[in-house]
């Protein structure tokens, strides 16, 4: 081995050696829970528990989830248990604190739980503090399983065994139900989508009618979206209801008069109603003029079916411009005609008129004569 | 102290024997410490030993404790899965290196690498009475050949299972990251939360202890090697299996000693 091959490996050997124990100064600090590096300020708190459970030297401390600190040492006093606790964090203290001891995980571990308090006074620093003692959960669970034993009665145990044998076997029916997709859970969780889209559809429906009563269609969607004009005018309407049975209930018109606790208008009416039944009594009564006109056996319907009848021959007749009176409706040489024959006469009755006195004088001279 | 022995009587008394002389040639080598600083050629052998068994079983010791860590993690990580709590891995993973399994690895490599060549050496020397002639010129082999060792295998077995840990630890981390799911620095953080400085420091003693066993055990077996070349192969693989017996029963003692009474 050439002495510089030696010296290399010394040097190797010197820079392993150093390396590692740093590094197990290192771990030894950062275990060992001593904040030198960081250079923290510590404060030392004194708590006695009645018992500490499994609690032990470097167990954390909790003040509301944040570690606040670590168990520094325990230490048996008569009566109670000593533990220093050691906190990196200022942590004040009230008159209602409570320190207990808690686990970390379900698998076991344990730590020192603080509850600062809510009350106005603070503690000062330096005070013996008192801490609960973790609750015995195998000494609570056997008290409590000796309880049960000593109150429940073993056939009300059986019967309550009984009905849950009962209950299982239900459900097994239920679920055996479901698998073979039976039911409307059934249908939803069998394969065959049927139930499903049918449900989906139908939500898409309701989707779409949601969608339009919040776009404010129909008159339900009117009145639920934001404007108010819809909402105007059944309130308008309502108002207008409203004054209709106040008139109806002050008694006003036909219908109030009617509604009224005074009984005129509806004695009138009544008396009416007996005139109009009294009438139509009549109409029925086949004895009465009326009766008879409306009876089956009178002759009148056919009595005026056959003028009916002849009134449409005539017509007809005048339609074709037969007889005189056709001729005159419908031909205008008569028409003109007769106004000439008319106009002749009227004028020899103006000429006679005219020559009356002259006439009457000649007669009456001429008779004299 | 003479080193080289005869067999006398039978296979208890040659046991007995043999122990005696072990625990000897350890306190012995123990306390030549001062010899090993004050000579020259002491130091020259005591800073080769402290590299061939730090440096030397460096790449050895990363990949045993990269891949222990890896597969620890992984099985742990099966289990812990079913009940979604993998991250109790990492509390489990520290445990084991930082108590027993670091310094039980660092044990059975310094053995196997380190251990079986001072053996061998040791026993070629005696075959080749290099060893009878360091007595005739009144040099200690003790103090000349096992000080500088001992006191070497003292320094680097802590430092090499502390080393081993915290490779178990990334490798434990990582597949921890890549299989688990669990975050690389949570892993991390959640190994040095459940660490405690008793396991640690219990485990670098533990590994101290093995590293003499394993000094004592190699040179001793060494030191009595007979039969030319067949004999320091034998005494080769003696002083492996001793070593890795007496490393199974120093550990359970010592877990015991610290962790029980």
């Amino acid at each position: 081995m050439s002495k510089a091959h030696g010296y290399y490996k010394d040097i190797l050997t010197g820079v392993f050696l150093v390396a590692i124990v740093a590094l197990l100064i290192f771990f030894t600090i950062v275990i060992s829970g001593v904040e030198m590096l960081r250079g923290r300020n510590t404060t030392i708190c004194t708590v006695n528990f009645p018992d500490v459970g499994a609690l032990k030297e470097q167990d954390p401390v909790y003040v509301r989830g944040l570690k606040v600190g670590s168990v520094q040492s325990l230490r048996l006093l008569p009566g109670v248990v000593q533990v220093r606790l050691t906190l990196d964090q200022n942590v004040v203290l009230r008159e209602d604190y409570s320190i207990t001891i808690g686990k970390t995980s379900m698998l076991g571990g344990t730590c020192v739980q603080i509850s600062e308090g809510n009350s106005a006074t603070s503690l000062t620093m330096g005070q013996e503090l008192k801490g609960i003692a973790p609750p015995d959960m195998m000494a609570d669970l056997g008290a409590l399983v000796s309880e049960l034993r000593e109150a429940v009665d073993p056939e009300e145990v059986r019967a309550t065994i009984n009905n849950i044998r009962l209950a299982s076997a239900d459900i097994a029916a239920l679920t055996e139900r479901i698998r073979k997709g039976e039911g409307m859970v059934g249908k939803l969780l069998s394969e065959d989508n049927s139930g499903y889209e049918d449900l989906a559809s139908g939500l898409d429906n309701f989707r779409a009618i949601t969608d339009d009563l919040r776009n404010g269609k129909g008159l339900l969607g009117k009145l639920i979206s934001e404007e108010d004009t819809t909402y105007a005018d059944l309130k308008s309407a309502i108002a207008n209801l409203n004054v209709v049975t106040s008139g109806l209930a002050d008694g006003e018109g036909l219908l109030g008069k009617l509604l009224r606790e005074e009984d005129q208008s509806y004695e009138d009416l009544k008396a009416a109603l007996a005139n109009i039944r009294q009438v139509t009594e009549k109409l029925n009564d086949p004895a009465s003029g009326f009766g008879r006109l409306l009876s089956q056996d009178s002759t009148l319907v056919a009595d005026l079916e056959a003028a009916a009848s002849n009134i449409r021959g005539l017509t007809a007749k005048l339609e074709r411009g037969e007889g005189t009176l056709g001729k005159l409706v419908n031909e205008d040489t008569v028409a003109v005609e007769i106004e000439a024959a008319i106009k002749d006469v009227r004028q020899i009755i103006d000429n006679m008129r005219d020559t009356a006195p002259i006439t009457t004088f000649t007669s009456i001279f001429f008779g004299g004569m | 102290m003479t080193i080289v022995q005869e067999r006398e009587g039978g296979v208890v008394a040659t046991f007995f024997a043999a122990l005696g002389r072990s625990v000897q040639l350890m306190m012995l080598a123990l306390l030549g410490l001062p010899w090993v600083l004050l000579r020259r050629d002491s130091r020259q052998t005591f800073s080769r030993q402290l590299y061939t068994i730090g440096i030397g079983t460096l790449p050895v010791a990363t990949v045993v404790a990269m891949f222990t860590g890896m597969i620890l993690t992984l099985q742990l990580g099966i289990a812990f899965k079913q009940f979604s709590q993998e991250i109790m891995v990492a509390y489990t993973l520290s445990f084991a290196m930082l108590r027993e399994m670091g310094p039980f690895m660092t044990g059975i490599i310094l053995a196997s690498c380190v251990g079986s060549a001072m053996a061998a050496q040791l026993g070629t020397m005696k075959i080749n009475e290099e060893i009878a002639a360091l007595e005739m010129m009144s040099i200690d082999p003790v103090r000349f050949l096992v000080a500088p060792r001992m006191w070497a295998i003292l320094i680097m077995a802590p430092l090499l299972s502390f080393y081993t840990c915290i490779v178990a630890f990334l490798g434990g981390a990582t597949v921890g990251f890549t299989q688990l799911d669990v975050p690389f620095l949570q892993f991390v953080a959640e190994i040095v939360t459940v660490a405690e400085v008793k396991d640690l420091y219990v485990g670098l003693l533990k590994a101290a202890l093995f590293g003499a066993f394993i000094c004592t055990i190699s040179c001793s077996v060494g030191f009595a090697t007979t039969h030319g070349a067949a004999g320091v192969g034998a005494s080769t693989r003696r002083a492996v299996i001793y070593s890795f017996l007496a490393i199974l029963a120093g550990g359970y003692f010592v877990t015991r000693f610290f962790y029980v009474f």
